[in-house]
C-alpha cells in the first residue's frame, strides 16, 4: 500500500511533520523512487507495527533497513509518511 | 500522480481532536511548529471538526519546500594538488570558462552518482586506489597540498555524510575517493572523443542547464 501510494503520488505528510528537516521525503532530499527501493528490500524482520503515540486504534508501520528508517500509517483512503530518515 | 482539488474530502489524524477525522482540502497558510516559516496558500487538508490543517498532499510539497530556508554549510578539505587538477580538467571539459563553482558541481555530480548506486564497496576500493597513488608519489618529490573550500547545500552535505557513513571513511578520504572516480573518467583511454564517458556528456548538459 505504501509503495502504491508513492508510485501514484497519492500519499500525504501529516501537517506537523511536513516542515521537519529530517523528513527527507518532505524536504525532497530523497525521491519517491528511492523510498520505494528501500521498501522493496524490506522483509518481515525489517518491519514493526506500533500503536500511534497519541491516537488509539491507528498502527504505525516502521520499516528499518540499510540505515533507513521509514514510518508510515494508513487512514483509509490515505497513506501518511510520518518520517523518512537516514 | 493523483491531484486533489479544493473541496475534495479525505480522512486524516487530528492530534488536536485526538481522533481519525474527516478532512477537506482547501488552500491554507500552513505555519510550522518549528516557527521557521510559513507556507502561504498551499493546498492542504483541514480537520472538519476544528479546522486544524492535518495533511499535506504530495502535490503541495514542492511549494512547501520553497519556503524552507536554504542552509549552506562549509566544506573544507586539504587535498594534494593533483586532485584539484583533476576537478579542473573535467570542469574545462564541460564549460569553456570554468570557475571554482564548477569544481563543486563536478564533485557534487559524482557524489550523487555514487550515492545513487549505493555501492559502498566501490567507494572503499577507490579510497584504496588513492592510497596506492600516494605511495607512488612518495619517491617523486613533494606534492603540495591545497585547500578545497566552498559552501555546499545541506542536501549535498547529507549526501557526503551518507557516503562517509556507508564507507566508514573520513571526509577528506571520501572526497578523494570521489575524485578518484572523476580521475578514471578523464584519464581513461576513451576520455576524449566520440566514445567519451556518458558521465562527461551528462555533466556538460548539467553545466549548460545551470548557466542557462
Amino acid at each position: 500500500m505504501a509503495r502504491d501510494a508513492l508510485e501514484s503520488g497519492s500519499y500525504a505528510i501529516p501537517a506537523r511533520k511536513a516542515a521537519d528537516a529530517e523528513n527527507l521525503l518532505a524536504t525532497g532530499a530523497v525521491t519517491e523512487v528511492q523510498v520505494i527501493a528501500v521498501l522493496d528490500k524490506c522483509m518481515g524482520q525489517h518491519h514493526q507495527r506500533k500503536p500511534h503515540h497519541s491516537i488509539a486504534g491507528v498502527d504505525v508501520h516502521v520499516f528499518s533497513r540499510d540505515g533507513w528508517y521509514i514510518k508510515v500509517y494508513f487512514v483509509d483512503p490515505q497513506t501518511f509518511f510520518l518520517s523518512v530518515h537516514r | 500522480m493523483r491531484f486533489y482539488e479544493a473541496g475534495d474530502k479525505t480522512k486524516a489524524l487530528c492530534e488536536d481532536c485526538g481522533a481519525v477525522v474527516e478532512a477537506v482540502y482547501g488552500y491554507h497558510d500552513v505555519a510550522f511548529d518549528d516557527g521557521v516559516g510559513i507556507a502561504k496558500g498551499i493546498l492542504a487538508a483541514a480537520c472538519r471538526e476544528c479546522g486544524t490543517v492535518v495533511a499535506i498532499p504530495a502535490q503541495s510539497l514542492p511549494a512547501l519546500r520553497r519556503t524552507r530556508p536554504v542552509v549552506d554549510v562549509p566544506l573544507e578539505v586539504e587535498l594534494p594538488a593533483p586532485d584539484l587538477e583533476i576537478l579542473d580538467a573535467v570542469s574545462s571539459r564541460v564549460v569553456s570558462r570554468p570557475t571554482t563553482r564548477h569544481r563543486k558541481m563536478v564533485l557534487a555530480y559524482y557524489a550523487l552518482l555514487l550515492a545513487s548506486r549505493g555501492d559502498a564497496g566501490a567507494v572503499i576500493s577507490a579510497a584504496a586506489q588513492v592510497l596506492a597513488l600516494d605511495e607512488q608519489r612518495k619517491g617523486k618529490g613533494g606534492v603540495p597540498k591545497k585547500r578545497l573550500s566552498f559552501r555546499i547545500s545541506d542536501e549535498f552535505d547529507a549526501t557526503l555524510h551518507g557516503l562517509m557513513e556507508e564507507s566508514g571513511l573520513k571526509k577528506s578520504a571520501t572526497v578523494r575517493a570521489i575524485i578518484q572516480f572523476v580521475r578514471e573518467d578523464v584519464t581513461g583511454p576513451d576520455a576524449i572523443g566520440a566514445n567519451e564517458p556518458s558521465t562527461i556528456t551528462e555533466l556538460r548538459r548539467v553545466a549548460q542547464t545551470m548557466s542557462a
